[in-house]
């Protein structure tokens, strides 16, 4: 059994090796880390150090090549396709630059998807998907579908599907690369507000000091280690 | 087998110029803008699985067109090459026009002395023929009836060039006879046996076989029972000494000469007319052979005209594809084209790029199309000649003929069809906004000039459906009335849709479409006056609006229709995998109605085609009775045989295997309606009374009334009424004669018509009572022919040792007999074949639909790699991808097949409602085999590229951006 305070990500001596046409590239080094429940964790570094192939590993989107990796007690490694995919939509939700909406979908839909994947009812996937957009103040947008919405509303449709299974960890891929500088203070708040007010767990990817100021400990990384892991002053 | 055909050479200097001109006009147009010509290239460079895919489907158009030519012309070939050795050296034929009547042997030397220096003609020779003689082989006691006797003089070599297969040398005091082979075969005779050679009402002589020959007999005959004699013994045979009743002229040049016979014949005419009136005779001279060339050239076009609609369908689901690979085409540019745009290309160029891209995708597969036509046609043939060499006594093609026009007209039709699809598809994106293309929004608005030119486009589409109105009242053209008011409505639905934008609109004239394509015998109530230009187009035409009907009314809606079955299901998860699935169908309406109207017409042509060989079969099956008259075995003799009855039924055989024994005297004669001058020849069928056998065909017989005059209750009373009343006649339907008319036969007897019996057995036949023929009989004195027929009720299982039995005791009234049930036998296999080679032929158009999937299912693939990946992301397994993609095809694929399912079966309800002879089935079996085996080739075909895309590397995916 897990206590509230336990590490949601325990990772050892992960290594990602791609096999390229003629060279073995390793993409992550032997990296050891532990994430605790409810913490915001910025992973930061240049282009190239492997921050994108970390959480891609970490999160399950990716195979690693050796190493142990526990998400939420869970040795993720040992899964099949079927119980992985079933753990990623219960545990985790994703947010990413692209937005990553599907565009036949209306803004509610797009919400209510990963519920209906996690097999929720369509009662509950719909009130909930409906909650959720209010609370972002973007219901008025419930029946429009991606095209017709600007990019920071639909990072925000992004970040109400992410949580909408109320997930232990939030992965956020450069969420505010395409979008101007007041909504990506809007986005960051929001998720500040995810992480403090309901113990969201977030694992933010990116490049900008300025949108790592708002997790509060920092990993650098560089040619697929970690360079330092310290706690970030707000 | 048929041989590997030999084309011409000279297809290759038509194909290179027209290939030239095409090149020539597309690099001066690249050339002007490079840019252009590079980006119309790159598509055949970067894509190249998906370039072959575009080149199969495009193909279908030339291949449908080329193999219909081919066919059409290899059918011109087998018809000339039959019509040549059915006549041979026989091109002016000098008879009476009261068929073979004898004359005097003087008028053929009177001939010879006029024309036989004429160049044109090689030689003039003098013959006996007779179509009724019987031969029997005394050694093996075998008789065959009904055979062709020919006297002809045997010196003469251009006539009797036999190849002689077996013969016999020892002298022999009795006359020569050299018989083909088939009759030999059936007598079993062998050279040297004696044979009796018999002419009804005349007699018999003794021959010996002297040869068998090869069917090589060049003077006017079909193949088969046919036995040569010289001219004095064919004399004493028929007992007309001095006396011909034919005399053949051949002309120079061989069996293939040049024609001629015609203006040739026309001199002998005026020749004849002095020595008709010399010698009381009626004699004329006829270019036979000639005058059958020339009509088979309006028969070659109709075999043409047939596959071509046959390959309608699939032309037009090769149309849809191209609309369908440019629709995907434009998509998938999209952002590119915003940034040209922006860049300052203008719209004519991003028109011009697609088109140039295009002419290059269709001068490919019109050419490709055009060749593969040439195997397709091949197999196509060699089908059709197994199915028919048996039923019609045709000369298999020794290779397939191929007319370098045809395929250079082929190529070029399927060249234009494309280039014009792929214009107009083309223009759609003219219409592109710049900063929507950019962001790749899919959203296309239209300019203030843009919407002038919709304006415009909808004032033509007007002025189309009101000229095809109009033209249709005029011409009284059903084909053209109908297209114009379906026009006509769909300009209106769009008018309206225009104001209110309620697809409503579509469904309601989906609902009038339905009525007014689908409802039997619509047409017929609403224009009486008009007719068909083509039945087979009419059909075709019924077929398209049928399916746009049903799409109409099942697209606009397709939102509720999705939102039914979602309330249906209860469980998330399959929802999330419906929802996905049906909103990428609802999301590309426009590509999904193309894909579904693609399905469907190859459905539709397929199933029509199985539908309508399935109910001919079945309509001649359940009507066999009305068919047969409940008899199967029909007798034919061209004398009339006295004591026919007893004779028949003192052999112990005939009288215990027969149940019913209906015997006819026979006569044709002339009849007019009412005392008009509209005259037509016509049977009289008299029936006799059968005694001994017991029956009667009046109280027997089971052929059915279509009509029969309200004097009479029941069918019966019809018979026994006509027996009864010598001034009563029941005929099969003669064209246009009313039931109650007075017919006049031989202009001097007169009948009232009480009953029309609807069956394809007889024709232009007039049953009348035994009375009144003896009476029409009387008038004519000697000069009538009479004869007898026969219809009878045996026992099935003896009906072989009957039929031999029968011309055994009738040799010398030379009777010959048909099994009615192996004739209807042989025409249901005849046409079960047939009917399903047609159903393969149609699926060629499968091959285009399949081809249009791969290229929708390549590029989905691609365009979603992304949102797989966050669908994986989001916790959907590899299987749930696949179960959404499988699903959409499914979707499309399985609406298509219903929908061209439905079509077939209203409109084969239509074709049946009318038709007395066709039933209508419903071939179940034959509907589960379609859209089973098409279902199975849809998946598998889909089944690898969904299963790749359910593999994607999630990481990779989700970051990917075309």
């Amino acid at each position: 059994m897990f206590k509230v305070n336990d590490d949601v990500i325990s990772a050892i001596n992960i290594t990602k090796v791609y096999n390229m046409a003629d060279e073995k590239v390793i993409a992550l080094k032997d990296i050891t880390l532990k994430i605790k429940r409810g913490e915001f964790v910025a992973i930061m570094g240049p282009s190239g150090s492997g921050k994108t192939t970390f959480l891609n590993c970490m999160s399950t989107l990716d195979d690693i090549t050796s190493g142990k990796l526990y998400i939420d007690g869970k040795d993720v490694d040992t899964m099949n396709d079927a119980s992985r995919s079933a753990f990623r939509s219960i545990k985790m939700g994703f947010i990413f630059q692209n937005y990553n909406l599907i565009p036949v979908l209306t803004a509610l839909e797009n919400v209510e998807l990963p519920m209906m994947i996690a097999n929720k009812s369509v009662k509950y996937s719909k009130s909930r998907a409906l909650a959720l957009l209010n609370k972002m103040m973007i219901a008025t947008a419930a029946g429009r579908r991606p095209s017709e919405l600007s990019g920071g509303m639909q990072q925000k449709v992004a970040i109400c599907r992410a949580i909408s299974n109320n997930p232990a960890i939030l992965w956020a891929d450069e969420p505010t690369g395409n979008i101007d500088s007041d909504m990506s203070k809007e986005i960051m708040e929001m998720l500040v507000n995810l992480n403090k007010n309901e113990h969201l767990t977030i694992i933010l990817v990116t490049h900008d000091a300025n949108i790592a100021k708002y997790a509060k400990r920092l990993i650098k990384m560089r040619d697929g280690i970690i360079e330092s892991d310290s706690s970030a002053s707000n | 087998m048929i041989a590997v055909p030999v084309i011409n050479l000279s297809i290759y200097f038509y194909s290179a110029i027209f290939i030239a001109i095409v090149f020539v006009l597309f690099l001066l147009g690249g050339s002007r803008n490079k840019t252009l010509f590079k980006l119309a290239l790159r598509s055949f460079k970067k894509h190249k699985k998906r370039t072959a895919l575009i080149i199969v489907g495009l193909f279908i158009s030339s291949t449908m067109i080329s193999s219909s030519f081919i066919i059409g012309d290899t059918a011109h070939t087998v018809i000339n090459s039959t019509i040549y050795s059915y006549y041979g050296y026989n091109d002016i034929s000098i008879y009476s026009s009261n068929g073979y009547s004898f004359f005097n042997y003087s008028i053929f030397k009177s001939i010879y002395q006029n024309y036989s220096n004429n160049p044109q003609i090689e030689t003039i020779n003098p013959l006996i023929y007779t179509s009724n003689g019987s031969a029997y082989d005394l050694t093996n006691k075998i008789p065959q009836t009904q055979i062709n006797i020919f006297g002809l003089p045997f010196t003469n070599r251009t006539l009797t060039s036999f190849t002689y297969l077996k013969w016999y040398n020892n002298s022999s005091n009795l006359p020569s006879v050299y018989m083909d082979l088939i009759l030999a075969s059936t007598l079993g005779a062998s050279p040297g046996n004696k044979i009796a050679l018999i002419i009804p009402r005349i007699g018999y002589k003794l021959f010996i076989l002297r040869a068998i020959v090869s069917d090589n007999y060049a003077g006017g005959v079909m193949n088969g029972d046919n036995a040569f004699i010289s001219l004095g013994s064919a004399q004493n045979l028929t007992s007309r000494q001095d006396q011909i009743n034919e005399i053949v002229v051949t002309m120079t040049g061989g069996i293939g000469g040049k024609p001629g016979s015609i203006s040739l014949s026309n001199r002998m005419n005026a020749t004849l007319a002095e020595i008709n009136a010399f010698y009381k005779t009626d004699l004329s001279a006829n270019p036979l052979k000639e005058e059958a060339l020339t009509s088979t050239a309006s028969l070659t076009g109709q075999i043409i005209t047939l596959f071509m609609v046959l390959g309608l369908s699939s032309v037009l689901t090769g149309l849809l594809l191209i609309g369908i690979i440019f629709i995907t085409m434009a998509e998938e540019r999209e952002q590119e084209m915003g940034i040209m745009r922006a860049i300052g290309m203008k719209k004519r160029d991003l028109i011009k790029m697609f088109v140039m891209e295009g002419v290059l995708y269709a001068l490919i597969a019109a050419v490709v199309g055009t060749f593969v036509g040439i195997p397709v046609s091949y197999v196509m043939i060699e089908d059709l000649v197994k199915i028919f060499s048996s039923a019609l006594n045709v000369i298999a093609p020794s290779s397939i003929t191929i007319v370098p026009a045809h395929l250079f007209v082929s190529i070029l039709t399927g060249f234009t069809l494309s280039v014009l699809t792929i214009t107009i598809a083309s223009w759609r994106i003219s219409n592109i906004s710049i900063i929507n293309a950019i962001k790749g929004t899919h959203i296309i608005e239209k300019s203030k000039k843009q919407s002038i030119i919709t304006y415009i486009w909808y004032a033509l589409f007007f002025i189309a459906s009101c000229t095809a109105l109009i033209t249709g009242i005029d011409t009284k053209y059903l084909e053209i009335i109908t297209l114009g008011i379906t026009m006509l409505s769909l300009f209106m639905a769009m008018t309206v849709y225009k104001i209110t934008r309620n697809g409503v609109v579509f469904a309601v004239l989906g609902i009038f479409y339905l009525y007014f394509w689908g409802y039997p015998d619509l047409f017929n109530n609403l224009f009486p006056k008009y007719r068909a230009l083509n039945s087979s187009y009419m059909f075709f035409e019924s077929g398209i609006f049928l399916i746009t009907a049903i799409i109409f009314i099942i697209l606009p809606n397709i939102k509720q229709i999705i939102s039914a079955i979602a309330r249906l299901i209860k469980s998330g998860k399959r929802l999330s995998i419906l929802l996905l699935s049906f909103s990428y169908i609802s999301n590309n309406r426009s590509r999904t109605s193309l894909s579904v109207a693609m399905f469907a017409f190859v459905t539709f042509s397929v199933l029509i085609s199985a539908m309508f060989g399935a109910m001919v079969n079945s309509g001649v099956t359940s009507h066999i009775n009305n068919i047969t008259g409940g008899y199967n075995m029909f007798l034919a003799s061209p004398v009339e045989i006295k004591n026919f009855t007893y004779d028949s039924y003192n052999n112990t055989t005939i009288r215990s295997g027969t149940d019913l024994f209906a015997p006819f005297m026979n006569m044709m004669v002339s009849v007019n309606v009412d005392h008009s001058n509209r005259s037509m020849s016509d049977t009289l069928f008299a029936p006799l009374d059968p005694y001994p056998f017991t029956g009667n065909f009046f109280s027997d017989n089971k052929y059915t009334f279509s009509r029969y005059s309200d004097n009479f209750k029941t069918p019966s009373s019809v018979w026994n009424a006509l027996n009864d009343n010598p001034h009563y006649a029941i005929v099969t339907a003669l064209p246009s004669i009313p039931l109650n008319s007075i017919i006049i036969i031989n202009r001097n007897y007169s009948v009232k018509i009480i009953g029309i019996i609807n069956t394809p057995a007889f024709s232009n036949t007039i049953f009348i009572s035994n009375r009144s023929f003896n009476v029409i009989r009387s008038f004519n004195g000697r000069s009538s022919s009479v004869y007898t027929t026969a219809l009878l009720r045996v026992n099935s299982a003896q009906i072989d040792q009957l039929s031999f039995i029968f011309k055994k005791i009738f040799v010398n009234d030379s009777l010959v007999v048909y099994n009615i049930n192996a004739l209807i036998s042989q025409f249901t296999t005849v046409n079960a074949e047939f009917f399903q080679l047609i159903e393969i032929y149609m699926y060629t158009g499968l091959v285009v639909s399949i081809a249009g999937l791969g290229i929708i299912v390549f590029r989905e693939v691609i365009k979603r790699k992304q949102e797989i990946g966050m669908l994986r992301s989001m916790g959907m397994t590899e299987k749930e991808i696949l179960k959404v993609l499988l699903m959409e095809i499914s979707f499309t694929s399985i609406t298509g097949i219903l929908i061209g399912e439905a079509a077939s079966l209203i409109l084969s309800y239509d074709i049946s409602y009318n038709n007395s002879i066709l039933e209508y089935v419903i071939p179940w079996i034959t509907i589960l085999e379609i859209t089973i085996i098409t279902y199975i080739i849809i998946i598998l075909v889909t089944l690898l590229p969904a299963y790749k895309a359910s593999k994607t590397a999630i990481a990779e995916a989700v970051k990917y951006t075309e």
